[in-house]
């Protein structure tokens, strides 16, 4: 196959495959199976590390350990994954917030924003009503994933092996930098609380999709020329997508954009060429929705990348990572055998958007 | 913008274009009748299609008459194949009129009321072609392949009065019989196994006939209806052939020639050199020249697609 110039921005999922990883969490809530990229080791140095999951288990998803802090802003977003139907999650969680250790439940598509510092978890799946299950995301933003646990149910040989040990020298970094609080929490029935300081850090998600409606004008600023001279979302956009900007959570420097593409055609339609660049990076990612393979997208879509619009085939879980300023786009989905999952992360309150051709 | 290196390959249709007012190669009148296409698309080989021994025509019909006025019988030097076709883009076995062939010196007399094939030996004489209804609002189609690189016509004595049999009824073929997709299901198994299957842009209703199916000539051509984005054949890249092909993207609008009502994205060259099109176009194809993949990006009303190929049998080698 022929070496592309950008091949080093188009990064399969499957790079980040830990196998074994999925028996650390076995009998708990947590993901059956998981993409974890950061951008320290997959994202070209990208102050962002995200995951993609499946999700069936029931159960608190990391016992003992919750509640967790991080140096940096995160989002934690629940999806479903039936495409027809956007409002439908398919379970229902159960979420510890803040350091009221306030106890939030939950059964529709929702994101929770957890500011840098921000006390959260545990999460526990109370039940699973999907028969495929549903997925999971996490937007966090810092190029290294890096967690400090404060659960008082940690032993110290799981101390030990999740890294609170110092590392050899010249030993490859873990993919989560562990650390232990000294002061510890525990969490039981006489600790929580049920109240609503929390309410702010929890939303759910929406369908708002450009495909479906045009935007107000208090909105379109969020788009930048996205919603200008002309142009309108393509065939192979979504109608079930929700754009989420930084105003809507919590004020983070990020915006996201989650929906699950079924149809082919050109995403975005307008004049010229269609290529157009951002003040800040952005990483999207491709993802597949078929839980028994993590590994299968179930369709092949185009995407154009840099200033000579040269031309990527992507057909299978992929992210691909867009510098600030670089110029990407038009995409086109060439065919869909399996609905696919698209996560558009831009590390700005709003999606400013300049086309250059 | 910078040239490409294959841009003289894609041509618009517009730019062969004639209207009722304007004379056809010197041989007027017969372009002023109602019953001929209100624009007409005339691409000959020599001047626009590479100096390929092929020329065509794509017109829409939305009147009655005679085709061409007093002048009616004439015949050609050459093979020609005609396609009357609808603008029914559900419905490929629709034609919305009632088209009347003569066919012979004996102008033996046919009349179409389903699309057809009629295929037209050298120095064979027919004429006249005469609309006497039109049931569609939106008219039907024809083209033509004429298996020459220019037009030329003989326009011949007609006798008194046209004649009954049908010593040429093998010459005229109804489309239906030559159907190979419709609602976007293959309906015939393929000929050969391929790597190549289809994609969702491809056809939703599409007619091939080849040469066996056309007194053997050295021609193979389809007609068909397309209106859903997205890549044309899967599993494949680039093909050649090792004849002259020409790819027509037409849109069905017949108020608007011109407008094709989609966008269709294709390779050109062993570079992938990528073209784009959204206007009524003919991508020409010297044998051996490179082509595809074709990928629809959008579609805002169905289009017509038409290929000829100067070989009595398709073929195809994949190169990528």
């Amino acid at each position: 196959m022929t070496k592309l110039k950008y091949d080093n921005l188009v990064k399969p999922l499957k790079i980040a495959e830990m196998p074994g990883a999925e028996q650390a969490f076995r009998n708990t809530g947590n993901a059956d199976v998981n993409r974890w990229l950061n951008g320290r080791d997959h994202l070209n140095g990208v102050a962002l590390n995200f995951s993609w999951g499946f999700y069936t288990g029931l159960g608190d998803w990391h016992p003992g350990m919750d509640p967790h802090v991080h140096p940096y802003p995160e989002c934690l977003v629940f999806v479903g994954l039936d495409p027809n139907r956007p409002n439908y999650l398919g379970a229902k969680l159960q979420y510890c917030l803040g350091k009221e250790l306030e106890i939030h439940t939950f059964d529709k598509p929702s994101v929770i924003c957890a500011p840098a510092g921000y006390y959260h978890c545990p999460s526990v799946t109370l039940d699973v009503t999907n028969p495929t299950g549903y997925s999971f995301f996490i937007i966090s933003l810092g190029a290294e994933p890096t967690t400090r646990w404060l659960g008082d149910g940690v032993s110290e040989e799981q101390m030990k092996r999740m890294g609170g040990a110092p590392l050899p020298a010249g030993a490859p970094k873990p993919p989560m930098n562990s650390s232990f609080g000294k002061k510890r929490v525990h969490v039981d029935e006489s600790t929580v609380t049920y109240g609503h300081v929390n309410d702010r850090y929890i939303k759910t998600l929406k369908p708002n999709t450009l495909a479906k409606r045009r935007p107000s004008a208090v909105e379109k600023p969020c788009y930048g020329e996205m919603v200008e001279r002309g142009r309108k979302p393509g065939p192979g956009l979504t109608e079930n997508a929700v754009w989420m900007f930084g105003k809507d959570l919590e004020g983070m420097n990020v915006n996201f954009c989650w929906g699950i593409h079924t149809q082919p055609g050109l995403w975005m339609r307008g004049p010229g060429k269609g290529a157009h660049i951002h003040p800040v990076d952005e990483v999207l990612v491709f993802a597949g929705t078929e839980p028994s393979d993590i590994d299968y997208l179930g369709a092949e879509i185009q995407m154009d990348l840099g200033p000579e619009h040269e031309r990527h085939i992507i057909d299978k879980p992929s992210a691909v990572v867009i510098p600030a300023g670089f110029p990407h786009n038009p995409i086109v989905t060439r065919w869909v055998d399996h609905p696919f999952g698209v996560l558009m992360i831009s590390l700005g309150q709003k999606h400013e958007t300049t086309y250059i051709d | 913008m910078a040239q490409q290196r294959y841009e003289h390959l894609i041509k618009l249709l517009s730019s062969g274009k004639f209207t009722r007012e304007e004379a056809i190669g010197g041989q007027v009148t017969f372009t002023t009748v109602p019953g001929v296409g209100e624009q007409t698309f005339w691409l000959n080989g020599r001047e626009n299609l590479e100096g390929m021994e092929l020329s065509f025509t794509w017109a829409t019909h939305n009147d009655f008459g005679l085709w061409h006025g007093g002048r009616a019988i004439h015949a050609h030097p050459y093979p020609e194949v005609h396609f009357y076709v609808g603008l029914d883009t559900a419905n490929i076995n629709y034609l919305g009129a009632e088209v009347e062939v003569c066919l012979g010196e004996e102008m033996e007399t046919y009349i179409l009321t389903e699309p057809a094939v009629v295929v037209i030996p050298a120095g064979m004489p027919h004429g006249p072609m005469t609309t006497k209804r039109i049931y569609s609002p939106r008219g039907f189609g024809f083209y033509s392949a004429a298996l020459s690189p220019y037009f030329k016509t003989e326009w011949l004595e007609a006798p008194e009065k046209a004649a009954a049999g049908n010593k040429y009824a093998g010459l005229v073929k109804p489309l239906k019989e030559f159907i190979v997709t419709q609602r976007k299901k293959p309906v015939k198994p393929a000929a050969a196994e391929t790597p190549m299957k289809l994609g969702p842009g491809n056809a939703d209703h599409l007619a091939w006939l080849f040469g066996e199916d056309l007194e053997g000539l050295d021609i193979n051509l389809d007609w068909g209806f397309f209106s859903s984005p997205g890549l044309w054949h899967r599993g494949v890249g680039a093909h050649v052939h090792t004849a002259d092909e020409v790819l027509v993207f037409a849109g069905t609008d017949p108020a608007r020639m011109n407008y094709l009502g989609a966008g269709i994205e294709i390779d050109l060259g062993k570079e992938h050199e990528r073209y784009f099109i959204d206007k009524t176009s003919v991508v020409v194809l010297p044998a051996g020249t490179p082509h595809g993949p074709i990928v629809t990006h959008w579609v805002d009303r169905p289009f017509a697609f038409f290929s000829i190929n100067r070989a009595a049998k398709p073929d195809m080698t994949f190169i990528d």
